[in-house]
């Protein structure tokens, strides 16, 4: 299952394919003050990692996978750049 | 490409896998809902694809890429089986065996198919449905531009670990290149998720995504327009990047970098210790050569300094130059210099001129020896850890646990293997899980481990954390990907494949019947074991009963055994016509130049022997071919003149008799004249005065073969080109055949060759002499006699036998092979001898005792002993010991 | 003794592919074309394998069931590598949860293949 979606939380599993990047963009909306847990999201189809750039949720927690946690905080935490 | 047996099985099994979705096809068009269909078609098309990656033929795999899309997308459920989709998935399954048949006969796909391709693939394309599909009608021909307009990153935006990191993989040898990446807004609608291909690149140390344009308002937003930028630092290779941007090249900026352009210190520019000092005390230590000295007093002003200071930062990058490329001097003094100023001006003009420095300037990393493995294979390791961690942190709920770990602690024991470390507290950590039936003991001491190994270790930490670092010390995901299809030379290819039998005929490699042939060789030797099992146990355990039975089971044995080999043998046969083809041409051609009329007659073309045979059998009957017609054959008016027809008949026919192949190359022409041949040998000291008178007609036309004969200058006519008889003689001797010529003046010559179906297994006679076992290839072997020694006669001090009235000579083989021996009698006072044929003469070797015939493996002898020509080569028996196979002719002419 | 490798995939090519670099290597080779000929060939073999490399994606019995059987068996166990293609995204959970203990994305390049390979045979590196 790709996204699972709570009541005030929405989880990223595993693959998240690019026919989820809609319906997350349009509950995002509906939910600004969601969190997004990752922590078991393996990827994310760019359409919703760019649904996450130009929503700005809080992010609950971030993937296990470091190498992708990276690529995401560097995309999403950190506004050091 | 060349055919290598990797791109052969790839063809075969190609064609294979067009079959079965051609057939998966057609049963879909019956059964359009059927997802067992539709998984095995996209699995199939899917293995497919996958194989073509493995050799350079892009149209291919682009072609199956977009097949492979589309029917995922109907298998999505996406998109719903039509007869169109059908039609277009049937078009690509006869375009890709277009191109399967392209690569088979010319070793590449044609340049034709490039178009082609391109509209399979738009036509496929085009069936995948896009999620707003008006979007994409809107900006569908946006144009392709150059993508040097696409901005670069500053380089100081790159966290410096991963800088350093790619400065280490610049120093063990990458070339480093410096991305940007944008994809078309359009780019989601063709299946392409430009995250993923980014995330895969190879040699990936660092990258980082932002949006190209500012975020609209979220009612604004289209999420199916691509707005991103992707920035990338890799350390790999120009034709890998490329490779991997093979498909979109206009939308990626890929700028090669100098390492030393990496070398850019960052921080806070004030407080800290004062450096003056440690200025020239470093500069000092650099002149004198102490790259330790220096290493050591870095690494102290390290320690006393902060972390975000950019002094430490550029102390940093000192160290590394020291670990990794000390003899960088300037770039050293250039980096210790820029302390004083805490500026990098000077340092960044400077790098800017600067090359990248070489492979072959890798400094022996000697402060780490706690391991002796290459940059990049510890960075393996330490990702094989992050996973063991990852796998042992899983929930254990699941079955196996005990075996997963198991496993990964057999993974742990691998690495640690590696780094040269001891495995016993791993092992207890082991068993203390497997007690537990919990993971965690050993979690926590892998844990333990790769803390230890952290200064080494080029991974991010863990990644639970998300507080903010600062840029400059923010962790590099430097992990290494190898995904990319990018051909390695094992797998090019250079040679053209000559023969492109095509059809439903089971190719196999030449090698796999080789070894089979050995195989069964080496069966039939040690099924000659038993006989020899079987008399020992009647005589050393008097056991008749067993002795029997073995003897029984080894008819059964040697009966399968023998089949086997008939088997096999017959996939390696091959007819005679294989060389035969190459006559018609080359007589036509010959006779030609020479003036002659040549009617070439062959026969019996279909005959089969073994492949070795034939193809030994090529170089000699050319050479025979070309014989008849130089020297044979002659002009049309000579031949009237003797009133043979203007035409001369060269005849070449093929039979089997029994287990040898027969091959007889017969002319009408002029035949050899034997007195010719007897003066010319006389001449030539070939033959004293008295064999001269002894000597008959046909035994002097034999002397064409002799070794001697062939070289003398003047006759050389007969022989053609300079090359003597006696070369095809060796030729066929050597593979074990017997050649014989019949000439008679004025009306022909006739060449017999006699050749054995198969070279495997030689049958030789097997006999000892002062104990020792020898042998002779039985096709040598007239007889075996027993006489009285009073038989024997010595004429002009040789010893010769009487043997049906000839008079043949007798050596005694222990002589022969300088054994210090008498030959043994019998107790009736007998001698053993056997007669072989040498040229067509009957010599008798006195032996010892006979110990029968016998199958046997003719192997090559070892080193210097190979090129002892008396020696045939030995063979190994069934009980171990060694065979040595003589060479009779060339034992007694070496006498 | 060679190490044994057990090459565990539906495509021919790829075995050979994948056998062609590891012999090369001067380790023992072994093959079978999905996961039920696997799982007989691993209770059949007389000796334990090394290392096993298996696609994910085969007919009958595909990569993560017959890994999943196979930390079931009572026998010595060794890593697995499991190998997906790039299409596919690997499902990184549930190959750890079957019993991979590493993933590999195809094609994989010789030097690549050889260097985990030795790692995780602990034969040192390659590189």
């Amino acid at each position: 299952m790709g996204i699972v979606y709570e009541d005030q939380r929405v989880y990223c599993n595993d693959i998240v394919t690019v026919e989820e990047a809609e319906g997350l963009l349009d509950w995002l909306q509906r939910h600004p003050k969601a969190e997004v847990d990752l922590t078991a999201c393996q990827h994310l189809h760019a359409a919703n990692l760019q649904v996450l750039m130009a929503v700005n949720p809080a992010i609950a927690a971030w993937p296990e996978d470091a190498e992708f946690s990276l690529w995401l905080k560097s995309a999403l935490g950190e506004p050091a750049d | 490409m060349k055919m290598t047996p990797l791109l052969s099985q790839f063809l075969l099994e190609s064609r294979d896998f067009l079959d079965e979705i051609g057939t998966k096809l057609i049963a879909l068009e019956s059964e359009p809902d059927s997802n067992d269909l539709m998984n095995e078609l996209f699995r199939l098309v899917h293995t497919l694809k996958g194989n073509s990656g493995l050799f350079d033929v892009p149209a291919m795999t682009r072609v199956l890429h977009a097949g492979e899309d589309l029917m995922d997308a109907v298998r999505n459920a996406r998109l719903s089986y039509s007869q169109e989709l059908a039609d277009q998935l049937l078009a690509t399954i006869d375009f890709v065996a277009v191109l399967l048949s392209d690569i088979e006969q010319t070793g590449e796909i044609s340049s034709e198919r490039t178009e082609p391709a391109e509209v399979l693939v738009r036509n496929l394309r085009q069936l995948i449905p896009a999620p707003s599909p008006d979007e994409l009608d809107a900006d569908a021909d946006e144009p392709s531009f150059d993508p040097t307009t696409i901005p670069l990153p500053e380089l100081s935006t790159v966290p410096e670990t991963a800088r350093m990191e790619a400065f280490r993989r610049s120093v063990m040898g990458s070339e480093l290149f410096l991305i940007a990446y944008r994809p078309e807004a359009e780019c989601f609608f063709k299946g392409e998720d430009p995250f993923y291909q980014v995330r895969q690149l190879p040699g990936l140390v660092w990258g980082h995504t932002q949006a190209r344009e500012p975020w609209p308002p979220l009612l604004e937003l289209d999420c199916y327009r691509c707005n991103l930028d992707f920035h990338l630092l890799a350390a790999s290779t120009r034709s890998e990047v490329d490779e991997h941007f093979r498909y979109t090249p206009e939308q990626a900026h890929i700028q090669a970098l100098s390492a030393f352009a990496l070398v850019i210190p960052q921080g806070q520019s004030n407080g800290g210790p004062v450096y003056a000092d440690f200025v020239d005390e470093a500069l000092k230590l650099l002149h004198a050569g102490d790259v330790q000295g220096l290493a050591d007093a870095s690494r102290v002003m390290l320690e006393l300094s902060a972390p975000g200071l950019w002094l430490s930062s550029a102390l940093r990058w000192l160290q590394l130059i020291i670990e990794v490329a000390p003899e960088e001097r300037t770039l050293l003094e250039r980096l210790i210099t820029s302390l004083t100023s805490s500026s990098t001006a000077e340092l960044t003009d400077w790098a800017a001129q600067t090359h990248v420095p070489t492979p072959t300037d890798t400094a022996v990393t000697e402060s780490e020896p706690a391991t002796r493995l290459s940059d990049i294979d510890q960075q393996r390791l330490t990702e094989i850890l992050a996973v063991q961690s990852e796998i042992l942190a899983l929930s254990e709920s699941t079955d196996g646990l005990p075996g997963r770990l198991q496993a990964c602690a057999a993974t742990i024991a691998a690495c640690l293997a590696n780094l040269g470390e001891p495995a016993a507290e791993l092992d207890e950590a082991l068993a203390a899980a497997l007690e537990l039936n919990s993971a965690q003991p050993l979690a926590e001491w892998l844990a333990a481990l790769r803390e230890g190994m952290a200064p080494v270790a080029t991974t991010a930490p863990a990644p639970t954390s998300a507080a903010a670092t600062p840029p400059a010390t923010a962790p590099a995901p430097a992990f290494e990907r190898r995904s990319s299809p990018a051909m390695e030379p094992e797998a090019k290819f250079g040679r053209r494949a000559e023969d492109n039998v095509s059809g439903k005929v089971l190719k196999v490699d030449q090698t796999k019947i080789d070894r089979l042939m050995n195989l069964i060789g080496e069966m039939i030797v040690a099924k000659n074991a038993l006989p020899y099992l079987a008399k020992r146990a009647e005589d050393e355990f008097g056991t008749r009963e067993l002795g029997r039975e073995i003897k029984t089971q080894y008819a059964v044995i040697n009966r399968i055994a023998e089949e086997m080999q008939d088997s096999i043998m017959q996939v390696r046969m091959m007819p005679v016509s294989f060389v035969f083809q190459r006559f018609p041409r080359l007589v036509r051609d010959i006779s030609r130049k020479l003036g002659k009329q040549v009617e070439l007659v062959l026969e019996g073309e279909d005959t089969e022997a073994d492949k070795n045979v034939i193809e030994a059998l090529a170089d000699p009957l050319i050479h025979i071919v070309r014989n008849s017609l130089d020297h044979g054959l002659e002009v049309p008016e000579v031949r009237q003149a003797s009133g043979k027809p203007p035409t001369g008949q060269l005849r070449i026919r093929a039979s089997q008799e029994s287990d040898r192949v027969m091959i007889e190359i017969s002319d009408d022409g002029g035949g050899i004249n034997p007195t010719i041949i007897k003066r010319k040998a006389y001449e030539k000291g070939v033959l004293d005065e008295a064999q001269l008178e002894r000597i008959t007609d046909q035994e002097a036309v034999q002397l064409v073969f002799a070794a001697r004969f062939s070289t003398v200058d003047e006759i050389t006519d007969l022989s053609g080109r300079g090359v003597g008889m006696d070369v095809v003689r060796t030729a066929i001797d050597k593979v074990g055949g017997s050649i014989d010529l019949h000439s008679q003046v004025g009306e022909g010559t006739t060449i017999r060759l006699s050749l054995p179906l198969s070279m495997a297994v030689t049958h030789v006679m097997v006999f000892t002499s002062d104990g020792q076992n020898f042998a002779v290839p039985m096709d040598r072997v007239v007889e075996t006699i027993r006489m009285p020694v009073t038989d024997i006669r010595t004429i002009k001090r040789s010893k010769t036998l009487s043997r049906r009235g000839k008079i043949i000579p007798l050596m005694a083989i222990n002589e022969l092979l300088a054994i210090p021996a008498e030959p043994q009698l019998n107790s009736a006072g007998e001698f053993t001898a056997l007669v072989v044929r040498i040229d067509h003469q009957p010599v008798a070797l006195m032996v010892d005792e006979f110990r029968g015939v016998m199958d046997v493996i003719l192997k090559p002898l070892p080193g210097e002993l190979a090129r002892l020509k008396c020696y045939a080569g030995a063979a190994l028996l069934g009980d171990g010991s060694v065979l040595i196979v003589l060479n009779p002719k060339e034992l007694i002419e070496w006498a | 003794m060679a190490q044994r490798i057990f090459v565990i995939d539906d495509a021919a090519t790829v075995r050979l592919y994948h056998r062609q670099i590891l012999e090369g290597a001067g380790f023992e080779v072994h093959e079978a074309i999905n996961g039920i000929e696997a799982l007989e060939k691993v209770l059949l073999a007389s000796t334990p394998f090394d290392l096993y490399l298996v696609d994910v994606n085969m007919p009958k019995q595909d990569g993560y069931g017959f890994l999943r059987e196979l930390r079931q068996l009572d026998i010595r166990q060794a890593p697995a590598i499991m190998i997906s293609t790039e299409a596919q995204a690997i499902d990184r959970v549930k190959a750890w949860e079957a019993g991979a203990n590493f993933y590999l994305v195809k094609p994989i390049k010789p030097d690549a293949l050889l260097g985990y390979v030795h790692l995780l045979l602990g034969a040192g590196g390659t590189a």
